[in-house]
C-alpha cells in the first residue's frame, strides 16, 4: 500500500444499537480481503468475548483495509466501528473526531430510531460527510421506501441515495465502499507540517506497553521520532509503528491522514490521555487539537471483593481496565458492610454491567455491587454544595437546605398504538412532558424531562415491554432540580446496613420501602433467630417484614457412611456462606446489595 | 488386606440382597439372586477369617442390609456360626429383618448364634403408605413381635415420617400402635428422597422443613411422655436399651466394615468398600479411602457427637485435637447460645432440641 494522501478515507460506521452494522463491518473487510475467509468469524471488530456473546460492540475499533475502486485506483479505507449504545454515546464522539465521513446504518424493517438521530447528530457536530445506507433489505419486513422517505424528512439526507444493503447476505457491499470513496473526502492536512496526530484510544500490552491508536492530522511520525504528548507533558522515543488490517502491520512512518498505532515502551497509561495530541519533540506543533471534551459518568455504585482478602485484586483490575476506559472512574471507599473497596462511576448501567462482566470474566473476581445511584446536589444549611454519589453518606437531615437530583431529556420514539402506555410510565417514573410530534404517519417522538435515577431502574426493560421492544429512546444529561428526596434505611435485626441506603422520591417512599423489605426477605436465608427487615427514614420505621427462624435443617438418618457424606456437604455449604457477608450476625448473599435494583420487576 | 485396628470394637456386615427394591433406598442392593448369594457369603466368610485369624473380639456386630433376613437358614447358619467366633461376651449382636422374611426358624438360629438385638424396618402401619412403599406384606406385625420376643428380647422396629399424603393422624396412629408393641427402641427417619430411587426419579419430594419439624416435634414429645429418651436425632430408646453399635458411628470410634458398599473407620482412615458386586464375588476389595489429618478428625468428631443428646466434653475434645473450643469459638459459641441452640453445662456442651433440628447450621460454625 503505497501513500498517497489523496487516496485516503476515514469513516465510522453509525447506527442505532442492532442494526447490522458489526455485520456490515465483517462484510466490508471480507470484501477487501482483510480477512482470510477460514479466520473469518462473526463480528471480527468486536474482539472481547463479552462483545461477541452479547451481540454489542463497546469499545471502538480501527482497521486499515486498502480497496480497489472501478475507477482502478487503490484506496486506504479506515474504518472505526462505534458502539450503537446510548451508554456509549462518548466512545462514538471519539472515533468520530478521527474521520471525515460516517456510514449510517438504517436497518430497512425498522427505521429511523432514536439512536440513528443521536448519532447522526454527533456526525454532523464532527462536519463528517454521510453515506446513507439502508440495511437488511433481504428481510421480507423490509420497507425499503418508507425507511428513504424517513432519511429524507427527518436526517435531512437524499433518502435516494442510501445504498441498499443486506450485510448478512453481502448484496451491494461494494457500492457502499463506491460510495466512501467517491463522497467522503480525503483527509485534509499537510504531510511536511509539524506533526499533530490525535490519539483516540489506547490499551495495554505486556510486551510493548501501551500501544497507542492515532490519527495523523498533520505532519508525519517515523520510528525513532522522540514524540511529545502535548497535555500530559511527556516525551517518548518510538519503537513501533504499523497498520491494524486488522493483523497488525509494522511501518517505518504514518504519514499526514493516515490511522495507525504507534508504541514507545509507555508504562503508565496515565501518560497517554485519549484526546490529547501527539507531535515531536524537535519542531513541534503550536497548538493542540481540539481533543475531546471531559466524559463524566452518571451513574455510580460500590464495588467490592465478596472475599475482604481480595481488595487488592480488586484494585489491580480495576486499574488495568481503566487504562483503556477513560469513562470509568473509580475511588476507595468503605462500607462497614462490605468493608472495603471502590465507588465507581459509569456513563450508564450497560457500562457497568460491562465492567462487572469483564472483572468477574477477565479477573475471575467475585464481586458484591450496591444499588446504583446518580449524583446528588445537596445544599446545606450553612451555604456550602456537596455533590453525593453515595447515598449512605447522606449528611443529616437538619443540616440540608435542599436537594437536587440530575434530570435528563429523553426521547422516545413509539408506534403511536403504545403512546397511552408510554405516557403511563413516564408518569410513574415522575416525568415531566416536553413535547409531543408525530414522525411519520405511525410513530411519534415524546420528549420528557425524567429523573435519571428513575431512567436507571428498570425503565428501558420497562419500556421495551410496555410496547414489545418496538419503542427506542435516547437521553440526555439535562439539568439539576430540586426534588422531594430523603434517605432510607435498610435495618437488618436492628442494624442499619450502609450499602442498602438509597435516596428515595419521599410520595413513593413507603412502596418502594415495602417492596425493598419483601424482596430482601426472598434472597436472604433463614436463620436460627427471627431476622426483622425495616425500611426507615430518618429513624422512623417505614416499612417491616421479618425473615422467619429455620425450623429444620437436619438429616435424619446419619449412619457410617453417610457421615463422610454429611462433612463434605457441610464443608460445602461452609464455603457457601463464605461468600455471604456478616452483618450484625446475619449472613447476607452478594444478590441482596443488588435487590433494590429488580423490585420493580416483580410487578411484571 | 487389611489394616489392622485393635481398637476397632465394632463390626458392620453388609448383605446387599433384597427381594424387591424399596422406592426410597439408597443402600447397596441388589434383587436377591442365588447365583450370586452363595459366592458373596464365600467371599464374606474369607474377610470374616481374617478377624478369626488375628483373634478380634468385637463388643458390637451389626449385620445390615439390604436384606439379612433373605439369607436361608443354611446360609445364616455359616455366616452367624462365623461371626460367634469374633464375638466378645456380653457383646450386643444384632440383624437387620424385613418382617416378609423373618421366620421362627431364622429366629431359632439367630439365637443360636448368639444374636441377641433385632432391627426390624415397620416404616409404618398405614396401609396406604406401605402401599407407596410398595410394603404392603400382609403381616400382622403385633403377631410377629409377639413371635420374637419369643427369642431376642432387644428389639428396634424403623419408622419413616414424612411421606407423601402422611398427616399428623397417621404419625399419631403409627406412633400408637408402637406403643402397643411394647418394646424399648425405636428409630425414625424423615423421608430423604434421594438420587437414583424410584421416588426420586418419580419426582416426590420431601416434605416442607416446617411441615417436618412440626411431625419431628411431635414424635419428641409423644415418645418422652412415654418414657422414650431421644438419644440422638433419630434414636429413642427406654433408658439402657440404646444401640451400642450405632453408639460407636456416633461417638466417632472405630469400626469394620465387610461386604460390598459398608464403610469403616479404622486407624486414621475412613473407607467405603465400593459396590460392585461381580467384583466382590471375584475376590476385588476395591474401597475408597479418606485419610484423615488432624482437622478431619476433629470435623468427623464433631459431626457425630453433636447428634448425640448427651453431647460431648469439652475437655476431651480440648486434649483429643489440641485445642480450645470455648476461647477458639467464642463468637459462634456466643451467637449459639444466643440462638439457643447449643447449652454447656459443666464443661458438656449439647445442642438443645432446636440446635439438633437445625444441626447443619450449628455444625457449620465449628467446621
Amino acid at each position: 500500500m503505497k501513500y498517497n494522501q489523496s487516496r485516503i478515507r476515514n469513516f465510522s460506521v453509525i447506527a442505532h444499537i442492532d442494526h447490522g452494522k458489526s455485520t456490515l463491518c465483517d462484510r466490508i473487510l471480507e470484501l477487501t480481503k482483510a480477512v482470510e475467509p477460514r479466520e473469518m468469524k462473526a463480528q471480527l471488530l468486536d474482539s472481547m468475548d463479552l462483545e461477541r456473546e452479547r451481540g454489542i460492540t463497546i469499545k471502538l475499533n480501527a482497521v486499515t483495509v486498502s480497496y480497489t475502486a472501478l475507477d482502478g485506483n487503490e484506496y486506504i479505507l479506515n474504518l472505526i466501528d462505534t458502539p450503537g449504545h446510548v451508554d456509549f454515546t462518548y466512545e462514538v464522539s471519539r472515533s468520530l473526531a478521527a474521520c471525515e465521513g460516517a456510514v449510517l446504518v438504517v436497518d430497512a424493517t425498522q427505521g429511523v430510531e432514536a439512536q440513528t438521530l443521536a448519532n447522526m447528530y454527533l456526525a454532523v457536530d464532527n462536519d463528517l460527510t454521510i453515506v446513507p445506507v439502508i440495511n437488511k433489505i433481504d428481510l421480507p419486513s423490509a420497507s425499503v421506501n418508507m425507511v428513504k422517505e424517513e432519511i429524507t424528512t427527518r436526517i435531512g439526507l437524499d433518502g435516494d441515495e442510501s445504498v441498499l444493503v443486506s450485510a448478512k447476505t453481502g448484496e451491494n457491499i461494494r457500492e457502499v465502499l463506491e460510495k466512501i470513496v467517491t463522497t467522503i473526502p480525503a483527509p485534509s492536512g499537510d504531510n511536511d507540517a509539524p506533526l499533530k496526530a490525535l490519539i483516540f484510544d489506547s490499551y495495554y500490552d505486556s510486551y510493548r506497553g501501551v500501544v497507542v491508536l492515532i490519527r495523523i492530522k498533520e505532519g508525519h511520525v517515523k520510528v525513532g521520532d522522540t514524540i511529545h504528548f502535548m497535555k500530559t507533558n511527556c516525551d517518548f522515543l518510538v519503537t513501533e509503528l504499523g497498520l491494524r488490517t486488522p493483523k497488525e502491520v509494522p511501518v517505518d512512518e504514518l504519514y499526514c491522514g493516515e490511522v495507525g498505532y504507534l508504541c514507545a515502551q509507555i508504562k503508565d497509561i496515565h501518560d497517554v490521555g485519549v484526546g490529547d495530541t501527539i507531535t515531536l519533540k524537535e519542531n513541534p506543533a503550536l497548538l493542540p487539537l481540539p481533543g475531546y471534551r471531559k466524559i463524566n459518568p452518571m451513574v455510580y455504585c460500590g464495588i467490592y471483593p465478596s472475599d475482604s482478602k481480595k481488595y487488592e485484586d480488586l484494585k489491580d483490575a480495576l486499574g488495568k481496565l481503566s487504562l483503556n476506559d477513560a469513562s470509568l472512574k473509580r475511588e476507595a471507599e468503605t462500607s462497614q458492610a462490605l468493608g472495603f473497596g471502590f465507588r465507581c462511576g459509569f456513563l450508564g448501567l450497560l457500562h457497568m454491567d460491562v465492567i462487572q462482566e469483564r472483572l468477574e470474566r477477565e479477573f475471575d473476581l467475585d464481586l458484591i455491587l450496591t444499588a446504583p445511584s446518580v449524583i446528588y446536589k445537596i445544599y446545606l444549611t450553612d451555604g456550602s454544595i456537596i455533590m453525593l454519589d453515595n447515598p449512605s453518606k447522606m449528611p443529616e437531615p437538619t443540616l440540608i437546605k435542599k436537594i437536587e437530583e440530575p434530570y435528563v431529556t429523553a426521547q422516545i420514539m413509539t408506534p403511536k398504538d403504545y403512546l397511552g402506555d408510554i405516557m403511563e410510565l413516564c408518569r410513574e417514573k415522575r416525568g415531566i412532558h416536553k413535547n409531543l410530534e408525530y414522525f411519520d404517519d405511525t410513530r411519534m417522538i415524546l420528549t420528557y424531562d425524567i429523573p435519571l435515577n428513575e431512567i436507571i431502574f428498570n425503565f428501558f426493560d420497562k419500556l421495551k415491554s410496555y410496547t414489545k421492544g418496538y419503542a427506542s429512546f435516547d437521553y440526555e444529561l439535562a439539568d439539576y432540580r430540586e426534588s422531594n428526596l430523603a434517605k432510607m434505611d435498610i435495618l437488618l435485626n436492628g442494624h442499619p446496613v450502609d450499602a442498602l441506603s438509597s435516596i428515595v422520591y419521599k410520595p413513593s417512599a413507603f412502596n418502594k420501602g415495602q417492596k425493598i423489605v419483601s424482596k430482601l426477605k426472598t434472597v436472604i436465608p433463614r436463620q436460627q433467630f427471627e431476622i426483622p427487615v425495616q425500611a426507615a427514614i430518618n429513624g422512623k420505621v417505614i416499612a417491616r417484614c421479618d425473615i422467619k427462624a429455620v425450623r429444620k435443617d437436619v438429616l435424619a438418618k446419619c449412619y457410617g457412611g453417610d457421615i463422610t457424606r454429611k462433612k463434605k456437604l457441610l464443608e460445602k455449604q461452609k464455603e457457601g456462606k463464605k461468600r455471604m457477608k456478616s452483618i450484625g450476625a446475619v449472613d447476607v448473599p452478594q444478590e441482596a446489595f443488588m435487590s433494590i435494583l429488580s423490585i420493580d420487576e416483580d410487578n411484571n | 488386606m487389611q489394616h489392622i485396628d485393635f481398637s476397632a470394637k465394632s463390626l458392620y456386615v453388609h448383605i446387599p440382597f433384597c427381594k424387591k427394591i424399596c422406592p426410597y433406598c439408597d443402600f447397596i442392593k441388589v434383587l436377591e439372586n442365588d447365583k450370586f448369594i452363595e459366592p458373596y457369603l464365600k467371599e464374606l466368610l474369607k474377610d470374616i477369617s481374617f478377624f478369626i485369624e488375628n483373634n478380634f473380639k468385637f463388643k458390637t456386630i451389626y449385620i445390615g442390609g439390604g436384606t439379612p433376613s433373605i439369607l436361608s437358614v443354611n446360609f445364616l447358619e455359616q455366616l452367624l456360626l462365623n461371626l460367634n467366633k469374633i464375638l466378645d461376651n456380653d457383646a450386643e449382636f444384632t440383624i437387620e429383618c424385613n418382617p416378609e422374611s423373618l421366620t421362627e426358624n431364622k429366629l431359632k438360629i439367630f439365637k443360636k448364634y448368639g444374636v441377641n438385638r433385632i432391627s426390624i424396618g415397620l416404616q409404618t402401619f398405614n396401609k396406604n403408605l406401605l402401599k407407596i412403599l410398595d410394603r404392603d406384606f400382609e403381616i400382622d406385625y403385633f403377631d410377629l413381635i409377639k413371635l420374637v420376643k419369643k427369642y431376642i428380647k432387644n428389639i428396634n422396629v424403623d419408622f419413616i415420617y414424612g411421606l407423601p399424603n402422611q398427616t399428623l393422624e397417621i404419625l399419631k396412629e403409627d406412633l400408637d400402635n408402637f406403643i402397643k408393641l411394647d418394646i424399648n427402641h425405636v428409630s425414625l427417619y424423615s423421608l430423604q428422597v434421594e438420587e437414583n430411587t424410584l421416588f426420586y426419579n418419580s419426582g416426590i419430594k420431601e416434605i416442607d422443613s416446617d411441615e417436618s419439624a412440626k411431625m419431628y416435634n411431635f414424635i419428641l414429645d409423644f415418645l418422652r411422655k412415654h418414657g422414650f429418651n431421644r438419644y440422638e436425632v433419630s434414636n429413642f430408646a427406654k433408658k439402657g436399651n440404646e444401640s451400642k453399635h450405632n453408639l460407636t458411628y456416633w461417638r466417632n470410634e472405630k469400626y469394620y466394615g465387610i461386604g460390598v458398599g459398608a464403610s469403616g473407620y479404622i486407624n486414621n482412615i475412613r473407607y467405603r468398600n465400593l459396590g460392585n458386586l461381580s467384583k466382590y464375588i471375584k475376590g476385588l476389595r476395591e474401597k475408597d479411602e479418606e485419610i484423615l489429618n488432624l482437622d478431619d478428625e476433629r470435623k468427623y468428631f464433631l459431626i457425630t457427637n453433636l447428634r448425640l443428646e448427651e453431647g460431648f466434653d469439652i475437655e476431651t475434645y480440648n486434649k483429643k485435637f489440641k485445642k480450645d473450643f470455648l476461647n477458639d469459638y467464642k463468637n459462634e459459641i456466643e451467637f449459639l447460645l444466643l440462638a439457643k441452640a447449643i447449652a454447656i453445662n459443666n464443661n458438656l456442651i449439647k445442642c438443645t432440641d432446636y440446635g439438633l433440628l437445625t444441626l447443619n447450621l450449628v455444625l457449620e460454625k465449628f467446621i
